[in-house]
């Protein structure tokens, strides 16, 4: 249908609309208006993706000056497949409506996924298919081919080398198997292909990495228009990802890897001043021409900035005792010889960046400057060097990197020596964790170079953290509830087992034997009575194994066994994929199954459990951090000291979203019903209640929380009872579905005069 | 007379019978008994009634021969011809010979019968239930019952190969150990048992063919079973000499080939999610084999759940296999082979699929649904002439019905096809009915009629309901199937229109009266006795029904007198 936003033309691809993805739009129209940021909470399963993309694509199409480019980002491979599908299914819409709209939209994927060469795709890590890639296309490689035809090369990258930028995709929309299926078809490597079709395309949708990781932003994204629209999709764990792409950790592995590649290195330095001594200075000259080059880029706003490449190193000179490749390698060699005596702690270490410089210098003599130029001057050695093979020198990339950054930024940031792992204090296993505390800083770059950056999910509840911890300021900042015109959604907390014992897993009580038998007796009786899959989240994989252990001993296991099959979640992603896919099946042919997994864990993160997949999820205890962990002290710190958020604040909030983000996998729509069991006392005190998102709060009155496993039961029955009965759309309509003369009264409702005088304008 | 039609292969004179001297028969299919200057054949006992015949010993004062049917009936012949000793003898000799031709004969035929006939009652509970209370309690005899009651049962024999027995997820926890009092431990088998096992752990099948009964018994074999780590899930190290390490480890290869080939299902494997973007993980040393206990058991537990779903897609309904190659359309889930996973679930990514089924307009689809000409006979039951009518509304549905059941007509892949979509259409399509509820309110009745609804209030009643013992609740269940079955029949009588209805209506009007003085009573009494007194209420309801058809009768009789 064709809906007037706010004086916007809007295509939607379906004959209704839910009241909720209008409010939707409305606000991303604002937003977009502002030219801003903002930070939209839906409910999962009301069609945010559809939304996103209709409006942003016609205002795309009525204002062709302002918004260039859409970039969506979500998560994991199978949404991202999803948004392309949801586009391709929009501008299908279009042409049949008869409207010209010439939008080129495209995946990228890591080589993996993209891969059609012969051999090289066959292997199914991800870093093999890199390494091998690389060594058939880098450039010395391709050289020594032209002299030798026995040297193997790529030959959809030769193709793509000869003629790709000529060979213009069509405008279309491509998925991962569309752009695999044209690469084929024309000889072409797909993977660079679409590297290079996204500086041209009109909508990208990959991976946060490719934007927030600076390593690969670096490569990939950094000639984006500032024209840009930014989508965040499933963003409530935006700020982990952009810490973890600014954390380093070493082991004595790859110190010793790093080692080794320095060795590397040092002979094929000294082979080459044999041979071509001349290079080597060439060498030196580029990388100060490069680095020049940046700079002036960076000063017109070209490309988007690089955390791991900060100013100064653009404006400074490279330091002298750094500038040939003899002392740069020794000066690396130092480096990691100091980082190998840090590494031999017996007690922990933690120090601030600041400090951790001044001991550099002291016991290796090494000052602040060159060590900021450290991963810049490697990689321009390492093109220098012709070294095929970077995975090898990953390990002291890493180092690298970490020097750089150690360098750059004295806040923000903190070193962590730890001599064993928590679990082991026997065994010596010495870890430097170089931890970004700040989230904000990966993301800067993002939100300063982009005109509108929209961070959107299912539970972003509370809101008012994310703009502090991400350091921004959104224009517009909205929760939406579902309307729903069946109960569709069942929250209950669940606070105490039959017997009457408070069921929770506070650190005191967690391992007590009738607890982990209340949880084992209000799992037996849910899967008694719901039907099909029955999904239960755990606080950490250790819970999980320790809670499965005593159910086998108390039988609890056996009277699961009795109703539905068992699935339960590993640590290892192949296990736990086979597993899933049983359980999946279990649920579509009847017998129904239960599948035991983990808060934080792959699963909560990337499965949806729609329909019969799930209709109940039951969340044993409130999935806290692990607080004994000294990154998170660290980080607890530096945000009560920056940003004056309370400890408890924080891992609360943390709590709580993947509390809700767990929950939230059962209901996938309006068509869909879930129960969602909080099992655990603490749930129903107010702190806790009123961080959940608000379209789970509404559901969640007085009379649900605090109950016993028995009153839970009964209410999950007789609920239960009413979502089997049909539900024709005539009950939907008016209340959580509208037609578009629905819409319209509810424009002209609010609006009162259509601004006649924006029309002309739309249409041209 | 009977025995017209029939050869008669051998007539003796002056046998005695019940003290009565007639001559005796064997004909070709029975042997009988006709007493002398009498047209009426007294004793006749076709061949396949009888189990044996004995003979008196030599030396007797009486020359006899005895039938013992397989009623456990007897009847005793005895020989007297008037010339003597020696002829009685020639005369019993040469029936005996000839039955011992004949019986063997009839006896195979019988024993294919009653082995056909136990099969069917070992197979089906509830028949097996229906005959103890009806044949075995007298109410009716063996033949009416096989004639009449059982046809639903031998019918679907026919017409559907038994369904193979799914394995229930519990099937090892279901093998409840036992004490045996002196400090160990009794395990108790049943052959579904065994079935499950081997269905789900074909490793353990494999062994129990190399292993027995050549290198130990069976119970030996078992013994061992439950010793290993197959039942104790939570076992790390199983000992050496255990014949089922083996089994374990084909096991755990066969994981791990899994494992190997990956899910093809985009949308359900983890491994492929992440875009590959972070840096060379550094595989951590620990190889699957040394987990720990607690990953061990998990580790089983997810082998065991999917074993379990493998076993059920190993046998595959050749019937749906069938379906689905003659419409050479995609592979079902159940008939696929588990090696071969093209993303069967129906969650794969492709444009088709409609993420918001209820954003769409419904595709108005033109199938034509069933209209009832008369929607009161529906709800009231079908009498005779609707329901012709009926039929011919049905047309195309019941064609295809009559193809399944007619066992001339092969059903073919293409009638089959029709079916299934002709049945996928159909659509209760209420005729504006204003006698029926609509749902929701009929739920919110139900759910103020459970525990804890309004209506429930102060209602002790339902206690009662609950606290019936186990085995009181599946007697009177078995008393009341068996009691709806003799009804079912009763009713079918009325109206009475043809002679034979109004015989089997007096018949099985007898049936009741029995069924309520052998079965009702007794039951009745013996709650009473053992029990409360107040679980007498729940008879109630049977003991309406008896009255009702009782009434029913004594009116129809009354009339049919005064008819």
């Amino acid at each position: 249908m064709r809906l007037n936003v706010d004086g916007l033309i809007v295509y939607f691809p379906y004959e209704y609309i839910y009241p909720e993805q209008y409010a939707y739009m409305v606000e991303l129209k604002k937003t977009l208006d502002a030219k801003g940021h903002c930070l939209l909470e839906m409910p999962s399963g009301t069609g945010k993706t559809t939304s996103l993309l209709s409006l942003i694509l016609a205002y795309m199409h009525a204002f062709p000056s302002q918004v260039t480019k859409l970039i969506y980002c979500s998560r994991t491979v199978p949404e991202i497949e999803k948004v392309i599908e949801e586009l391709r299914r929009l501008l299908r819409y279009y042409e049949t409506e008869g409207e010209q709209i010439n939008i080129l939209g495209l995946v990228q994927s890591a080589r993996k996924n993209l891969c059609i060469h012969p051999k090289v795709s066959k292997e199914s890590d991800g870093w093999i298919v890199d390494g091998r890639c690389h060594s058939l296309t880098a450039s010395h490689v391709r050289e020594r081919h032209r002299n030798d035809d026995q040297v193997p090369v790529c030959d959809f990258f030769e193709k793509f080398d000869a003629c790709g930028k000529e060979i213009r995709l069509p405008v279309d929309v491509y998925s991962l198997e569309d752009l695999k299926k044209f690469g084929k078809e024309h000889g072409i490597c797909p993977y660079y292909l679409a590297r290079y079709t996204i500086t041209y395309a009109n909508v990208v949708v990959y991976s946060y990495h490719y934007l927030l990781d600076p390593k690969i932003a670096n490569v990939v994204s950094k000639e984006l228009a500032r024209s840009s629209v930014v989508v965040f999709d499933e963003a409530h764990n935006i700020d982990n990802v952009c810490i973890e792409s600014l954390s380093v950790r070493l082991n004595r592995k790859s110190v010793e890897k790093a080692t080794k590649s320095i060795e590397v290195l040092e002979n094929s330095v000294k082979k080459m001043k044999e041979v071509d001594a001349k290079k080597l200075k060439e060498e030196y000259q580029r990388l100060v021409e490069g680095l020049r080059d940046a700079n002036a880029a960076r000063e017109m706003n070209d490309i988007l900035s690089n955390p791991v490449l900060p100013n100064e190193v653009l404006k400074e000179v490279v330091p002298g005792s750094i500038r040939t490749a003899e002392h740069f390698v020794g000066f690396l060699k130092r480096f990691v010889e100091y980082i190998k005596t840090r590494l031999r702690v017996q007690y922990v270490v933690q120090e601030s960046p600041a400090s951790f410089l001044k001991d550099v210098f002291q016991k290796v003599c090494i000052e602040r400057k060159p060590l900021r130029f450290c991963a810049e001057r490697l990689a321009s050695l390492l093109r220098t060097l012709e070294i095929s093979n970077i995975t090898d020198f990953s390990a002291l990339t890493r180092i690298t990197q970490l020097a750089t950054l150690v360098a750059t930024y004295t806040k923000g940031f903190t070193i962590i020596v730890e001599p064993f792992d928590d679990k082991t204090p026997t065994v010596s296993n010495p870890i430097l964790h170089f931890t970004c505390l700040d989230c904000s800083i990966a993301i800067k770059p993002v939100f300063e170079r982009f005109q509108s950056v929209v961070i959107t999910s299912g539970t972003l509840s509370p809101l008012d953290m994310y703009p502090k911890i991400l350091d921004f300021h959104p224009v517009v900042l909205t929760s939406f509830t579902m309307t729903l015109a069946r109960p569709c959604l069942l929250p209950m907390i669940v606070s105490k087992g039959s017997d009457q014992v408070a069921i929770s897993t506070r650190y005191e009580t967690r391992e007590d034997i009738s607890v982990v038998r209340n949880y084992g007796q209000l799992l037996v009786e849910m899967a008694s009575i719901v039907p099909d899959g029955v999904v239960c989240f755990f606080t950490s994989y250790l819970y999980l194994e320790s809670v499965v252990a005593n159910w086998y001993d108390q039988g609890v296991i056996d009277n699961i066994l009795r109703k539905k099959l068992l699935f339960i979640e590993t640590q290892d992603a192949a296990e736990t994929s086979l597993a899933l896919y049983n359980y999946m099946q279990a649920c579509d042919n009847g017998r129904g199954a239960v599948l035991l997994s983990v808060a934080r864990g792959r699963v909560s993160e990337g499965i949806d459990f729609d329909h019969q997949y799930g209709r109940a999820v039951l969340m044993f205890g409130i999935p806290y951090m692990y607080t004994q962990s000294r990154i998170l002290r660290a980080r607890l710190e530096y945000l009560r000291d920056q940003f004056q958020i309370r400890e408890n604040d924080f891992l609360t909030f943390d709590a709580m979203r993947h509390a809700a983000q767990c929950v939230g996998r059962c209901i996938r729509g309006k068509l869909d019903y879930g129960i969602m069991v909080f099992a655990d006392k603490r749930f129903s005190r107010s702190d806790k209640r009123s961080k959940l998102p608000k379209w789970i709060q509404e559901y969640l009155t007085d009379s649900y929380c605090n109950l016993s496993t028995e009153e839970g039961v009964q209410i999950a029955k007789r609920w239960l009872r009413q979502m089997a009965q049909p539900f024709p759309r005539e009950e939907q309509l008016g209340v959580s579905l509208m037609t578009f003369d629905q819409v319209e009264k509810e424009y002209k409702k609010n609006n009162p005069e259509p601004q006649e005088q924006d029309e002309p304008m739309i249409i041209g | 007379m009977a025995t017209v039609s029939e050869d008669v292969l051998l007539q003796v004179e002056s046998v005695r019978c019940k003290k009565n001297e007639g001559t005796l028969y064997l004909m070709s299919e029975r042997i009988a008994f006709m007493m002398d200057h009498r047209d009426i054949v007294s004793v006749s006992h076709p061949y396949t009634d009888i189990k044996q015949q004995k003979i008196s010993p030599e030396g007797k004062a009486k020359v006899q021969l005895q039938l013992v049917l397989h009623s456990g009936e007897t009847t005793t012949f005895q020989f007297c011809n008037s010339k003597g000793m020696d002829a009685c003898l020639a005369d019993r000799d040469k029936v005996k010979n000839l039955l011992l031709n004949l019986l063997p004969k009839f006896q195979m035929k019988v024993n294919k019968e009653l082995e056909e006939k136990s099969r069917l009652l070992r197979n089906n509970p509830t028949l097996m239930h229906l005959y103890r209370d009806l044949v075995m309690a007298k109410v009716m005899t063996a033949d009416e019952f096989w004639s009449q009651h059982s046809a639903l049962y031998v019918n679907k024999q026919n017409t559907t190969k038994p369904q193979a027995i799914g394995v229930s997820p519990a099937f090892l926890s279901d093998i409840r150990s036992e004490t045996d009092g002196c400090n160990g431990l009794k395990y108790k088998l049943t052959p579904d048992v065994i079935e499950c096992i081997f269905k789900a752990y074909p490793a353990v099948h494999k062994k129990y063919m190399e292993c027995v009964p050549m290198k130990v018994s069976e119970a030996e074999f078992w013994t061992k079973f439950f010793q290993s780590h197959y039942f104790h899930k939570d076992r790390l190290h199983p000992g050496g000499e255990d014949i089922f390490v083996e089994c374990g480890k084909v096991d755990e290869q066969k994981f791990k080939e899994d494992l190997a080939g990956g899910i093809s299902d985009p949308t359900v494997n983890l491994t492929r999610f992440d875009d590959g973007c972070e840096e060379v993980v550094e595989k951590s040393g620990s190889s699957s084999d040394n987990l720990g206990v607690h990953k061990e058991l998990i580790r089983r537990f997810n082998q065991h759940s999917i074993m379990i779903m493998k076993a059920n897609q190993k046998n595959p309904d050749p019937e749906a296999k069938e379906i689905t190659r003659s419409e050479g359309g995609p592979p079902s889930t159940n008939s696929d082979t588990p090696t071969k996973l093209i993303c069967p679930l129906n969650r794969g990514i492709n444009g088709d699929r409609i993420e918001y089924p209820d954003l769409t307009e419904e595709k108005k689809s033109q199938d034509s649904n069933i209209t009832f000409v008369n929607y009161k006979n529906v709800l009231q039951g079908l009498e005779s002439t609707s329901a012709s009518k009926l039929e011919l509304k049905f047309k195309n549905g019941s064609v295809n019905m009559h193809q399944r059941n007619g066992h001339s007509i092969k059903p073919t892949s293409y009638s089959r096809k029709r079916a299934r979509l002709e049945l996928e259409k159909w659509k209760y399509h209420a005729v504006p009915a204003t006698a029926l509820v609509n749902p929701s309110s009929a739920v919110s009745a139900l759910g103020e009629l459970t525990p804890g609804g309004i209506l429930m209030k102060g209602l002790q009643d339902n206690s009662l309901e609950q606290s019936i013992p186990p085995q009181i609740e599946a007697e009177l269940r078995t008393l009341t199937r068996s009691l709806n079955e003799l009804l079912r029949h009763f009713w079918k009588c009325f109206p009475p229109l043809t002679a034979n209805l109004e015989q089997k209506a007096i018949r099985m009007h007898e049936a009741l009266r029995r069924f309520h003085e052998v079965k009702m009573k007794p039951f009745e009494e013996q709650i009473a006795r053992k029990h409360s007194p107040l679980y007498l209420k729940f008879t109630r309801h049977l003991n309406t029904l008896l009255e009702v058809a009782y009434n029913k009768y004594i009116t129809w009789s009354t009339k049919h007198k005064v008819g």
